[in-house]
């Protein structure tokens, strides 16, 4: 019964703190999703590789548009002349990509301004309408912090 | 009572300033008649006074409030500040898996069986049985009917997830495989989702699957 015998600024000292706390949780929460930064690098990784390996003649032109949306400056040069021998075969064949998946993804080193993350994925390409074959890959990605938002940097298979 | 006028009680009334911790108290005096009152001024406990007493009984429950409101503003600018941190393994934990699913993944026709127990260090759980099994039963005869030897490098090695005693790496594996027949080699490359835990200071392996 004691408790209810508080000066009222005591309970308004409490209900202004449960307030911070609770608006600091939504923030934490809501802003980053309970995820690290290295989480939003390893999100952006796995959609540039998802795009890179489902390309196909129907979505080369969006797929690529996306890929530079998500590189920095510097790469989108080369990510030009990769995508160069993409667009050859996707006017000269008839591609089609479907199935894309990632299996796995792991962060090899990671910083506030770069990171390096694994990424395993598949698709099955079928080139002229001929039987799809499901194909693995494996791909390295470098990603950049640019205007707090992580770009790739560099991109390619591992051997 | 009814005798005294409400104007002269007003004139008796003490200024706030002269006696801030007093009231009038109006009362027959004694051994005379009831019309003959008396007035007087008696210190009484000022609400200033009386606020520093209810201070006093109720600082412990006050002073937990105050408690829990610092805690809760503590927790918030600790959330508020703190930086989810990325997965972090040591060198040495990811050395250490390595190298286990190397040897795990390599042998030689003539050892192939009897390296079982010795690998089998490297793990734990049911893996360790599961590995075993697989050996003595598929891997190790087919070695060693066919001179088959098997040279595994990990190429690359990720974080899944880790916590201070569990680990689940995702490696690019290439495996090299030489028969005695051919000495060319053929090589096969590998995404293995690997999981390890901390036993006894040693990481083990728990499972090891293809992706």
């Amino acid at each position: 019964m004691r408790l209810l015998a508080f000066p009222r600024w005591t309970w308004a000292v409490v209900m202004i703190a449960s307030a911070g706390l609770v608006a600091t949780l939504w923030a934490v929460d809501g802003g980053q999703d309970g995820r690290s930064p290295a989480d939003e690098a390893v999100e952006v990784a796995r959609a540039q590789v998802l795009d890179l390996t489902t390309i196909d003649t129907e979505s080369f032109e969006a797929a690529l548009e996306s890929l530079r949306a998500r590189s920095v400056a510097q790469a989108n040069s080369k990510l030009s002349a990769s995508a160069k021998p993409f667009a050859e075969a996707v006017q000269t064949s008839l591609i089609e990509t479907t199935e894309g998946r990632i299996q796995s993804s792991g962060v090899v080193s990671s910083s506030e301004e770069k990171a390096v993350v694994l990424v395993a994925s598949s698709a099955k390409v079928s080139v002229d309408n001929a039987e799809p074959v499901l194909n693995y890959y494996r791909l390295k990605v470098t990603l950049a912090k640019v205007d707090q938002e992580w770009k790739v940097s560099d991109m390619g298979f591992v051997s | 009572m009814s005798d005294v006028r409400w104007s002269r009680r007003r004139r008796l009334r003490p200024e706030p300033d002269e006696h801030p911790e007093a009231r009038i108290v109006v009362a027959p005096a004694r051994h005379e008649s009831a019309s003959d009152v008396t007035v007087e001024v008696v210190p009484v406990k000022s609400p200033r006074s009386d606020l520093l007493t209810r201070r006093v009984t109720a600082f412990p429950a006050q002073a937990m409030l105050l408690l829990m409101a610092v805690a809760l503003v503590g927790a918030a600018i600790w959330l508020a500040t703190e930086e989810e941190s990325a997965p972090v393994v040591s060198p040495r934990v990811s050395t250490q898996v390595r190298a286990h699913v190397e040897d795990l993944l390599s042998y030689q026709p003539d050892t192939v069986l009897s390296d079982i127990p010795a690998e089998s260090e490297f793990l734990t759980g049911d893996f360790a049985e599961e590995f075993a099994s697989q050996f003595r039963s598929t891997t190790g005869p087919d070695s060693q009917s066919g001179g088959i030897s098997a040279d595994a490098v990990v190429a690359d090695v990720g974080v899944v997830s880790a916590d201070d005693d569990e680990v689940t790496l995702l490696m690019f594996v290439n495996v090299s495989y030489t028969t005695t027949d051919s000495a060319e080699a053929s090589t096969r490359g590998s995404r293995l989702v690997v999981d390890a835990r901390l036993v006894d200071g040693e990481w083990r392996i728990t499972g090891l699957e293809p992706v």
